[in-house]
């Protein structure tokens, strides 16, 4: 479906495109990185400096939801890096990195040292060793990390017959912010969700997948199919995640059986947003809040690949937040899975140009995606300003259920 | 003074900084077209100055060595306008994108030229105001591109085209040279420079900066649908509303083909698929009026044989229908590798006749013409499909767009309404002016443009050995 249209030269991308806006450069926009990929179809060979330019896709498909013709830019771009590996020496930490946390070891692993990187001695021993990127990165995490990962009780289990709505955890999500998945869980329950959270379920495979291992990425797929198999609906919190998750028919070309569930997952994936604002919450706890006017950085995952914008907002204003709108709410912050690891440069300058769009007047930023929260906070930080990022999910949680912040 | 091209570029480096030089032949080749696909042409070079002050000494730099040297804004041009002939580097003016100042009082936005049309239009929203000209590519286009091919839109049916909205402009003329044309007063000057460098493509002089006039947004609005089985009833109410004397802000048509297109694209509205053709009439203006002059064009629309005459249920409604006419030429993509749009102006009253011509046409070089038109003010827009890898139909659509053109000099129209002349249609610009006529428009250009750097092999046809 993504491949019927070609691109006509119209332009009516360039202005959403994150890269065009930072370079003002054709050869860095969604237009030209098709020309350059049309090139290289035809056999030319790209010079380095084109490579890099083509390479500086954030995959953040602004210029998908805006093309006349669906011309799936970032998708080509990304089919492209796969097949061409070599081509572009991907950073090989990145490629690392990615593997490593869509494995269960991994994952542990993470989970261990971004807590050992929170005690002061071990934190500044461990941050010498680290690339700039990550250091600057890491002043994003949140302060307390709790200890074991989400063990996430439902109030009530299942009875046979019964579809529940599945809870899908997201590794990065849940290792960093285990809280939001706990959040999240207790609102579901709120609505009158019959919840479940499948214990086979795993990472999304969105993360290695990018990363070039599209075998382990079918491997996940096919896990998670399995673990949400009974679901009448699978609520994901985790934007990058749900995008996934809603494509994974693209991972099984060729393998009717397959695609054919991944069709049926897809059906029944919906964003947290999408569901809550579908679904009645109890009333607000009568308390008031103290951070009560917030921003909303549109990830790009949720915006653009999925197009859920409104829900956020109609959910924040019926929790009681003021939500003071930033300029371009839906443009990249430079995180973008884990290319603030593999392009630190363009990474940090859309960090800070997402910084300087935080309206002064407001005190938390409201986000939907693990990247886009640690990048964000990060940038804050190092700008001085004092301001919290949490998932939009945290902000309704604490009308609902009192605040602890 | 006569320098190499990497001398001067090296100068420019220094001035503005060396990434925003870019020479490198794979990075080149992504500004080698813009909105028209036809012709695909290498610059020499493309920099990015971040100012005015460095668009003047870049210009300084280029016209001493006798480098040509164009503008571009967001490349959407439709007639080749900011292709590079010649070997001309590309002064590309995506860094001034800064809206200067909002002036409420005078109801005037001083902003940079490479402000994204729809810019002007978001930033005044909340204070009541809006900027009229709405080319279909308001989303991408520049105000600059706009000044330079003197843009019109759905809505300047009503409200008039750029020119009609820019008070004043800062240009950098070909020797590198900062002035300003036209002030900010209600009366143009006695002798209108400012007139000549809109629309001028480039070729005169390279704007810098521009004052726009933005206008208090309309009390109400009401858009009106209506589906027709023929073509011709479609034109023909679009005739009879005009002569009844009300002017919509716009009326917008589209046939079957070009519905097929946009009913993919990414709004869709949901039109039956077998209509002949389908007309959008948005009217604004105090509720009274409004009101009285929807009265008149239903009334009108339904002497004309309408399969359904439709009212949007919500704003959220209108805001798509629009959304969706806007994408017509983007959706192309989803019936065809490219487009080739046409920009013919004709009489209103001869709408019908050349309609047909055109299917003759298409017919007669056996190629595929969808068309979408800002019918009010008989702009045509036919766009004439066609495969790039297929050398033989690139000759036909050629000749079939050249054809058409033809047709509406014949009607005693013109060859183009919005997109500008650029380099596609050098040749049709002898079907509109005789010799002598064409000869005065050099001598003009050469006043401005004595050495022939600006923007070369745009606008104006070589001299025949023999007129
Ligand atoms: C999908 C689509 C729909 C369109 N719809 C419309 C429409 O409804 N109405 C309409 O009028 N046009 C329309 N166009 C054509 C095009 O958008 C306009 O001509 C627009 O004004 C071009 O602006 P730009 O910034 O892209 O300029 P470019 O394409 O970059 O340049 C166009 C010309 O202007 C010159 N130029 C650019 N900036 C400057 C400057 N600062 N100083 C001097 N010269 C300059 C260039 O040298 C070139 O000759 C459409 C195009 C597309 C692709
Ligand atoms: S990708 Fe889409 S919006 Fe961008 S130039 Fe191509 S057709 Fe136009
Ligand atoms: S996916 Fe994002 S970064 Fe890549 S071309 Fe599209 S808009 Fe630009």
């Amino acid at each position: 479906m993504l491949d019927t249209a070609v691109c006509v030269h119209c332009g009516l991308c360039l202005p959403s495109c994150p890269t065009y806006q930072e370079t003002g450069m054709e050869s860095a926009s969604p237009r030209g990185r098709v020309v350059l990929l049309e090139a290289i179809a035809r056999g030319e060979k790209p010079s380095k400096e084109g490579l890099r330019q083509l390479d500086e896709c954030l995959d953040c498909r602004a210029c998908e939801a805006v093309c006349p013709a669906h011309v799936p830019v970032g998708h080509r771009v990304d089919d492209f890096r796969r097949a061409h590996r070599n081509w572009i020496s991907p950073s090989k930490g990145a490629k690392r990195v990615s593997r490593w946390l869509a494995s269960p070891m991994g994952l542990r692993g993470f989970h261990w040292a971004v807590r050992q990187s929170q005690r002061p001695v071990l934190a500044r021993l461990a941050s010498r060793g680290l690339p700039l990127s990550l250091r600057r990165l890491s002043q994003g995490l949140p302060p307390n990390i709790p200890g074991p990962m989400s063990r996430i009780t439902p109030r009530r289990q299942p009875s046979p017959g019964e579809s529940p709505v599945g809870l899908f955890l997201g590794c990065v999500m849940d290792a960093v912010y285990a809280p939001t998945n706990a959040h999240t869980a207790e609102l579901l329950e709120d609505t009158g969700a019959l919840l479940s959270v499948p214990r086979s379920q795993r990472c999304c495979g969105a993360l290695g997948f990018h990363s070039g291992d599209e075998a382990q990425a079918k491997r996940l797929a096919i896990a998670n199919m399995e673990a949400f198999s009974e679901a009448e609906t699978v609520v994901v919190n985790a934007a990058g995640c749900g995008a996934f998750l809603k494509e994974y028919e693209s991972l099984f070309e060729g393998d009717l059986t397959w695609r054919a569930r991944a069709r049926d997952l897809a059906s029944r994936v919906q964003d947290v947003h999408e569901y809550l604002s579908g679904h009645p919450l109890p009333p607000l706890e009568a308390r008031p809040l103290k951070t009560s006017v917030v921003t909303i950085h549109d990830a790009c995952h949720l915006a653009h690949a999925q197009g859920v914008r409104q829900p956020l907002r109609d959910l924040l204003q019926r929790a009681g937040y003021q939500v003071v709108e930033m300029m371009e709410s839906d443009r990249c912050c430079g995180s973008a899975g884990t290319y603030n690891l593999s392009h630190p440069a363009m990474a940090e300058r859309l960090k800070q140009r997402k910084v300087a769009d935080v309206p002064a007047e407001v005190r938390g930023v409201a986000t939907s995606n693990p990247g886009c929260m640690l990048q964000i906070q990060a940038g804050l930080k190092e700008a001085g300003r004092d301001l919290r990022v949490a998932h939009t999910v945290d902000w309704l949680w604490e009308a609902y259920h009192g605040s602890h912040a | 003074m006569d320098r190499t091209l990497e001398g001067v570029l090296t100068e420019i480096s220094n001035l503005i900084g060396r990434e925003y030089v870019i020479t490198d032949p794979t990075r080149l080749a992504t500004y080698g077209s813009d909105g028209f696909t036809l012709e695909h042409r290498l610059p020499a070079a493309v920099v990015l100055p971040g100012d005015a002050e460095e668009v003047s000494a870049v210009v300084r730099r280029l016209s001493e060595a006798g480098q040509p040297f164009l503008a571009r804004g967001a490349g959407t041009s439709l007639s080749g306008g900011a292709i590079a002939m010649n070997g001309a580097v590309i002064i590309h003016l995506s860094r001034l994108s800064r809206i200067v100042s909002i002036d409420l009082e005078n109801a005037v936005v001083e902003c940079e030229p490479g402000v994204v049309n729809r810019t002007i239009s978001q930033r005044v929203a909340g204070l009541g105001y809006f900027y009229a000209p709405d080319p279909s590519s308001g989303q991408a286009c520049t105000v600059g591109g706009n000044v330079a091919e003197n843009a019109g839109g759905p809505h300047c049916l009503k409200y008039g085209v750029t020119g009609s909205h820019v008070l004043m402009v800062e240009a950098v003329l070909a020797d590198g040279e900062k002035v300003r044309l036209g002030h900010l007063g209600a009366y143009p000057d006695p002798v209108d420079f400012l007139g000549l460098l809109v629309g001028s493509e480039g070729t005169f002089g390279i704007i810098t900066r521009v004052w726009v006039r933005i206008l208090a947004k309309p009390k109400t609005r009401r858009t009106v649908m209506a589906l027709f089985d023929h073509v011709r009833d479609a034109s023909q109410a679009v005739s009879a509303i005009i002569s009844a004397g009300v002017i919509p802000a716009s009326m917008e048509m589209m046939d079957q083909l070009a519905i097929s297109a946009v009913e993919q694209g990414a709004y869709r509205v949901g039109y039956p698929l077998d209509v002949a053709a389908v007309l959008l009439i948005e009217v604004d203006g105090p509720p009274i009026e409004v009101e009285a002059s929807m009265q008149t064009v239903e009334a009108i629309l339904a002497k004309f044989h309408p399969r359904s005459i439709r009212m949007p249920a919500s704003e959220a409604e209108r805001e798509l229908w629009w959304a969706n006419r806007k994408t017509a030429f983007g959706a192309m993509g989803f019936l065809s590798p490219r487009y080739y749009v046409q920009d013919g102006v004709i009489p209103r009253s001869r709408l019908p006749e050349v309609l047909e011509q055109i299917a003759q046409i298409a017919e007669r070089y056996r190629i595929r013409v969808a068309n979408v038109f800002h019918a009010g003010d008989g702009n045509l827009h036919p766009l004439l499909l066609y495969d790039d890898r297929d050398p033989d139909e690139v000759s036909r659509v050629t000749q079939a767009g050249s054809e058409v053109l033809r047709v509406c000099v014949d009607m005693g129209g013109s060859i183009t309404g919005e997109h500008g002349v650029g380099l596609e249609k050098l040749e049709e610009m002898r079907l509109q002016f005789d010799p002598h006529e064409l000869a005065a428009q050099r001598a003009l250009k050469a006043s401005f443009d004595p050495k022939a750097l600006l923007n070369p092999g745009k606008v104006l046809p070589r001299e025949c050995a023999s007129p």
